[in-house]
C-alpha cells in the first residue's frame, strides 16, 4: 500500500496521505520529506498523529453519509474540506477511505486525478486479496478433458489421490 | 519597473479613469483600482476603491478588490521591514512585523516571527507577541487545543512579567470571550490591583462577580466553544437582523433555474430559504445542509485546519457545495462539480446575514 501512497504524498502541496479503514484504523501512512512553508506550522497541527487524522476523518465520514441519508444519497464518494489553513480530501475506496490534507492555497483538483489512480489500484489490490481468499472450490467432474490441478491439501470435495489413498 | 512599463501604465490609468467618468459602475472602479495596483501605487488603489463603496456600498467586487489591494500593501510594507531587519534590526520593527502578520490572518507567520524575535533578542515583549498570537490563533480556529495552548502561554508571559497589566488583560480578554467567568473575574481582580481605581475595569470586575457562581471551568468552557464553534460575545442568528438590498431568494431562484442544479439553500441558524425543491424534499435537503455544515465545521476545528471556508461532497446523489459564512451559509445541490461563477454567488450570499422571512425547516 505504501508505494501506492508514497507518490500521493510526494506531490507539491501535500503535507499528510493515508489510507484507513472503515473503523478509523489507519491501514498505511506514508513518511514525507519535510517541505514547511512559511504558512503553515506542521508542529501545531494534530494530525501529525495519524491515529488521530484516521479516527477524525472517519467520524466526520459517517457523520456525513447520516447527513447526506436525508437526501436519500447515500455515503459520499468525495469529501472536499477547505479551511483557512489546508485541505482535507476524502475518497472511499474498497473498505478503506484515502484521506489527504493539503497545504492552504493547494486546489484539490490537481490531488482529483492522482487520487482516482491510487483508490482504483487500491481497489484492484484489495478484490484480489479478497479473491484468493474466498474463492469457491471447483467440485470434481467426471468429465476427462476439464483437468483442474490438484490443490496443495487434500479436503474433502477432492478425492485423494490413488496412491495415497492406498 | 521599466521607462516602457510605466509609461504604458500610466497610458492605462487615463483610459481607466476616462471610462470611469463616462460610466460610474463597480467594474469601473475596480478597473480604476488594478490599473493603480499595477503601477505599485497602492495609495491611490485603496482610496479609488473606498470612493466606490461609497457610491456602491454593497458590492462585493469592490469589496474584494480592496481587501487584494491591503494585502498588496500589507506585503510591499512587509518586504521593507524584512530589509531593514538585515539591516538594522530593533524592537519596533519587529514588533509591526508581528502587527501586520497578525492583521493579515497570518497567524503562524506572525508566531514564527516572535519565536525568531525572542531567540535572537530574548526580549520579553517577543513572549507576549508569541502569547498574543496564541490567542488569535484559538479564537481565528476555536478548537480547544488551540485554547490551551493559549492559555499556557499567558502562564508563561505572567511569570517573566508579574508587573505586566497586557498579560492580565489578554487572560481576561480570552477569559470572557470564552464564558469562563471564574477565570475572567480572576484576571480582572488582578488588573485592578495593577491598576486600581479602573471605573471600565471595576464596572467589569462587579459584572464577573456575578456570573461566577455558575461559571464553567476553563476546559469546560473551551470544550463548549469547540463543539459550537461560538464565543459568549458572538451575535446569535436572532440578533443579526437582515440585511436590506440584499435579496438572497430572486439569487437563489436564478441559481435553481439552471439545468443541472437541483436545489439552491441559504441557512442560517434554525431557518432555511430553499428554491428548486418543494414541501419535504426541501426540508430534508435544508436539514441535511445543516447537519453536513455542522460536522464540516466541528472537523475542521478539531483537525487544526482553522476556519472552513468551502465543502463539497460528491456522491450518487450529485454534488453539494457549500460555502459557509461566519453565521450563514450558501449551498448548492447540482448533478455535478459547479462552475466557479456559481460557486462565488453562494460565496456571496454566505456572510450577508440576510433576513429569513420564509421558514421551511
Amino acid at each position: 500500500m505504501i508505494e501506492i501512497l508514497e507518490p500521493l504524498a510526494q506531490l507539491a502541496g501535500v503535507r499528510v496521505v493515508a489510507l484507513v479503514t472503515h473503523d478509523g484504523v489507519p491501514v498505511a501512512i506514508p513518511g514525507k520529506a519535510a517541505d514547511v512553508d512559511n504558512d503553515t506550522m506542521d508542529d501545531e497541527v494534530p494530525f501529525t498523529d495519524g491515529e488521530a487524522l484516521s479516527a477524525l476523518s472517519i467520524g466526520l465520514l459517517d457523520e456525513l453519509s447520516r447527513g447526506m441519508g436525508l437526501l436519500s444519497g447515500g455515503a459520499p464518494n468525495r469529501v472536499i474540506l477547505k479551511a483557512a489553513r489546508g485541505t482535507l480530501v476524502m475518497m472511499p475506496a474498497a473498505g478503506a477511505v484515502l484521506v489527504a490534507v493539503l497545504r492552504g492555497g493547494m486546489n484539490p483538483e490537481e490531488l482529483r486525478l492522482p487520487m482516482d489512480g491510487a483508490a482504483a489500484r487500491i481497489q484492484r489490490i484489495l478484490r484480489g486479496m479478497g479473491g484468493s481468499r474466498s474463492a469457491p472450490t471447483p467440485l470434481p467432474t467426471d468429465n476427462p478433458s476439464v483437468v483442474d490441478p490438484p490443490g496443495l491439501f487434500p479436503n474433502s470435495v477432492q478425492p485423494m489421490p490413488e496412491e495415497q489413498a492406498n | 519597473m521599466t521607462l516602457l512599463g510605466k509609461w504604458l501604465g500610466r497610458s492605462r490609468v487615463r483610459r481607466a479613469r476616462q471610462e470611469l467618468a463616462n460610466q460610474a459602475s463597480p467594474m469601473n472602479y475596480s478597473q480604476l483600482a488594478y490599473e493603480y495596483a499595477c503601477q505599485g501605487n497602492t495609495r491611490e488603489a485603496l482610496r479609488v476603491c473606498e470612493e466606490g463603496l461609497n457610491v456602491f456600498p454593497g458590492s462585493s467586487e469592490l469589496a474584494r478588490m480592496k481587501e487584494r489591494v491591503r494585502r498588496l500593501d500589507r506585503e510591499s510594507r512587509l518586504r521593507e521591514l524584512k530589509r531593514e531587519l538585515q539591516e538594522a534590526p530593533r524592537p519596533a520593527l519587529w514588533s509591526e512585523m508581528c502587527e501586520i502578520l497578525l492583521e493579515g490572518g497570518q497567524i503562524s507567520r506572525a508566531e514564527d516571527c516572535a519565536r525568531e524575535w525572542h531567540d535572537k533578542t530574548q526580549d520579553p515583549e517577543a513572549v507576549l507577541m508569541r502569547g498574543r498570537t496564541r490567542v488569535e490563533r484559538f479564537l481565528a480556529d476555536r478548537g480547544r487545543e488551540a485554547g490551551k495552548s493559549a492559555f499556557s502561554a499567558l502562564d508563561e508571559i505572567q511569570s517573566l512579567m508579574a508587573r505586566d497589566p497586557r498579560p492580565w488583560h489578554l487572560r481576561l480578554q480570552l477569559a470572557w470571550r470564552i464564558g469562563a467567568w471564574k477565570e475572567a473575574r480572576r484576571a480582572a481582580a488582578k488588573l485592578l490591583e495593577l491598576q486600581p481605581g479602573d471605573p471600565v475595569l471595576e464596572a467589569r470586575f462587579r459584572t464577573l462577580d456575578a456570573f461566577s457562581d455558575s461559571s464553567p471551568s476553563i476546559e469546560q468552557a473551551l470544550i463548549n466553544v469547540e463543539k459550537t464553534g461560538r464565543l459568549v460575545d458572538d451575535k446569535s442568528p436572532r440578533e443579526t437582523g437582515g440585511v436590506g438590498g440584499t435579496n438572497v431568494r430572486n439569487v437563489l431562484r436564478d441559481l435553481a433555474a439552471q439545468a443541472d442544479i437541483h436545489a439552491a439553500m441559504y441557512v442560517r441558524g434554525g431557518t432555511a430559504l430553499v428554491q428548486g425543491v418543494k414541501g419535504a424534499t426541501a426540508e430534508r435537503a435544508a436539514r441535511s445542509v445543516r447537519k453536513v455544515l455542522q460536522s464540516g465545521r466541528g472537523a475542521a476545528r478539531r483537525l487544526g485546519l482553522g476556519q472552513l471556508s468551502e465543502f463539497i461532497l460528491e456522491g450518487d446523489f450529485g454534488a453539494l457545495t457549500i460555502a459557509p459564512g461566519e453565521l450563514d451559509a450558501g449551498a448548492l445541490w447540482s448533478t455535478g462539480p459547479i462552475s466557479r461563477s456559481n460557486l462565488e454567488t453562494i460565496m456571496n450570499l454566505a456572510g450577508v446575514d440576510a433576513a429569513t422571512g420564509e421558514v421551511v425547516a
